[in-house]
């Protein structure tokens, strides 16, 4: 097929169809929507790094992080100094635990970066915190680590992703197998409510699970997957334009974290 | 046209599955079965081999055991799906004729496994160009007596060879240099953190002048009873839209001017 009838064919899933959306503002920042999960078997950290002082700029700078329950209902916002060019671990668990209101075992928190690099503004970008968060499930010696992937929202709390036209279909590389037990987590970063078809799909073309639902904006939503008659794979449909899923894959008291 | 490596780490294998199948719906690939290849280099010459071959929609796992007879020691082995035959022996890395997305990129599963547990990601592994460099943040280190922690550096350039490079992880704070390692290019260097005297806030800065690569942090607890494996960003993904090559280039600049040169 030429490369002009390639393009043409294409069209129709690109065209005014981008990933994420620029805030309005062009002193907005921008951050991923994280997952954390906090109960009695779950803690969840967060990697705080001062982007600023990355970027050579001196001073005393902050960061807001803004927590919402898995509705996308935000319930708490707090500034955090931040400790320069030093590791500051954000243990999440004791946060949400001093505010004394965690409405839900999961949900999401948004790092905004309060001071923007002087020396990015020749290039008209906009600082996103893509970070990284860690988690330990019961007596775990060991934190699993797994990076931010989307930028998600921006600091007026608007959610920044597009949306497709046409129903897409996201199809996750990756074999789920009979003896272990999946979470998948998926967010929904765009302004409106999104149509979703989760689909577990076994490789002999057997559908194992299905389940049909709508996402809100920010919401977040938990598919927990459990014994699986055959390896299978994970087919996700909706208008986002990638509706990359979190997964937490586990096998007895072990867990592994990734992103689709 | 991406490959797909076979992970090496302290007690663990590697395993990667390949998958003969799209991402998603929309962007447009081969639907048909596909080979799959072994590619290593000697140091000398780029050597590759067929597996076997992959059917439309199917998946196949591939453990170290599989190739350990077919490559030499210490050799990274690289596997990669195809429509093209591969040239047996070769100077340059051969070019695939392979299915490549973007919305995500086509990958497959790179798993490192213990004789307890396994940890993935995501991954899919491009030739770094021959004069690219290394600047990475990271902050994944976890202290305990049962922990320990390593750099794995991940590299393929075109050309065969090993290339040795100096890898220097310094303390951002003080910019003082904490210790300083050797890494080979096509390889996958497995480097410990252990021994460079970082504190619980220091926060580490890695720098490679001469060589690029993925640097992947892996922490395992009691011998590889937990596992942890993920990769930094690079410096581009602090910032979105506008000039984002333009933002890593000054911040490299930057880092690399403060982080001084040690003969």
């Amino acid at each position: 097929m030429s490369n002009l009838l390639k393009k043409i064919k294409k069209s129709p899933w690109v065209l005014g169809q981008r990933l994420t959306k620029k805030p309005r503002n062009s002193q907005s920042v921008v951050s991923d929507l994280f997952v954390w999960r906090c109960n009695k078997d779950w803690s969840t950290y967060f990697e705080l790094l001062d982007l600023a002082s990355l970027f050579g700029e001196k001073g005393q700078h902050q960061v807001d992080i803004v927590f919402f329950d898995n509705n996308g209902d935000k319930f708490h916002q707090q500034s955090i100094e931040l400790s320069g060019l030093y590791r500051q671990v954000l243990d999440i668990s004791k946060f949400l635990a001093t505010i004394n209101h965690q409405p839900s075992d999961y949900g999401t928190f948004c790092v905004f970066h309060k001071q923007i690099p002087n020396s990015l503004l020749n290039f008209k970008s906009f600082i996103t915190e893509r970070g990284y968060v860690s988690y330990r499930y019961k007596n775990s010696p060991l934190s699993s680590y797994v990076h931010g992937n989307l930028d998600a929202i921006d600091d007026t709390l608007m959610p920044l992703s597009g949306s497709s036209f046409l129903n897409r279909e996201y199809y996750l590389q990756y074999v789920l197998e009979i003896n272990k037990n999946y979470e998948f987590f998926l967010i929904n970063p765009n302004s409106k409510s999104k149509k979703i078809t989760f689909k577990i799909i076994g490789f002999n073309n057997i559908i194992q699970i299905k389940k049909n639902l709508t996402l809100e904006p920010r919401q977040l939503y938990s598919l927990p997957v459990k014994e699986l008659s055959s390896p299978s794979r994970l087919v996700i449909k909706s208008k986002m334009i990638m509706a990359r899923p979190l997964v937490f894959s586990f096998e007895n008291d072990n867990f592994d974290v990734f992103h689709g | 046209m991406s490959y797909f490596p076979l992970l090496k780490a302290p007690y663990c294998y590697g395993q990667t599955t390949l998958y003969n199948f799209s991402p998603n719906n929309w962007e447009s690939v081969f639907r048909g079965s596909q080979t799959i290849n072994l590619s290593y280099t000697d140091g000398d010459f780029w050597y590759s081999a067929v597996l076997g071959e992959l059917a439309y929609g199917d998946f196949q796992v591939i453990k170290y055991k599989d190739v350990r007879n077919l490559v030499p020691d210490n050799a990274l082995p690289l596997l990669s799906l195809t429509q093209n035959k591969l040239e047996k022996i070769s100077k340059e890395l051969p070019q695939l004729v392979s299915n490549q997305t973007n919305v995500p990129d086509f990958r497959s599963t790179l798993s490192l496994v213990s004789q307890h547990t396994a940890t993935s990601y995501q991954g899919e592994l491009n030739p770094f160009p021959p004069k690219a460099s290394l600047l990475t943040f990271s902050p994944f280190l976890q202290f305990s007596d049962e922990v320990e922690n390593f750099l794995l550096l991940l590299n393929i350039e075109k050309k065969a060879g090993n290339r040795k490079v100096r890898v220097e992880i310094f303390d951002a704070a003080t910019k003082k240099i904490k210790c300083e390692k050797t890494a080979f290019s096509n390889s996958i260097t497995s480097i410990s953190l252990d021994d460079c005297g970082l504190a619980k806030n220091d926060l580490p800065v890695v720098i490679c002048r001469e060589m690029s690569g993925i640097p992947l942090y892996f922490s395992c607890a009691n011998q590889g009873k937990f596992l942890s494996l993920e990769h930094t960003h690079p410096p581009a993904s602090l910032v979105v839209h506008g000039d984002r090559f333009g933002a890593q280039k000054h911040l490299k600049n930057y880092w690399f001017s403060q982080l001084k040169h040690h003969e």
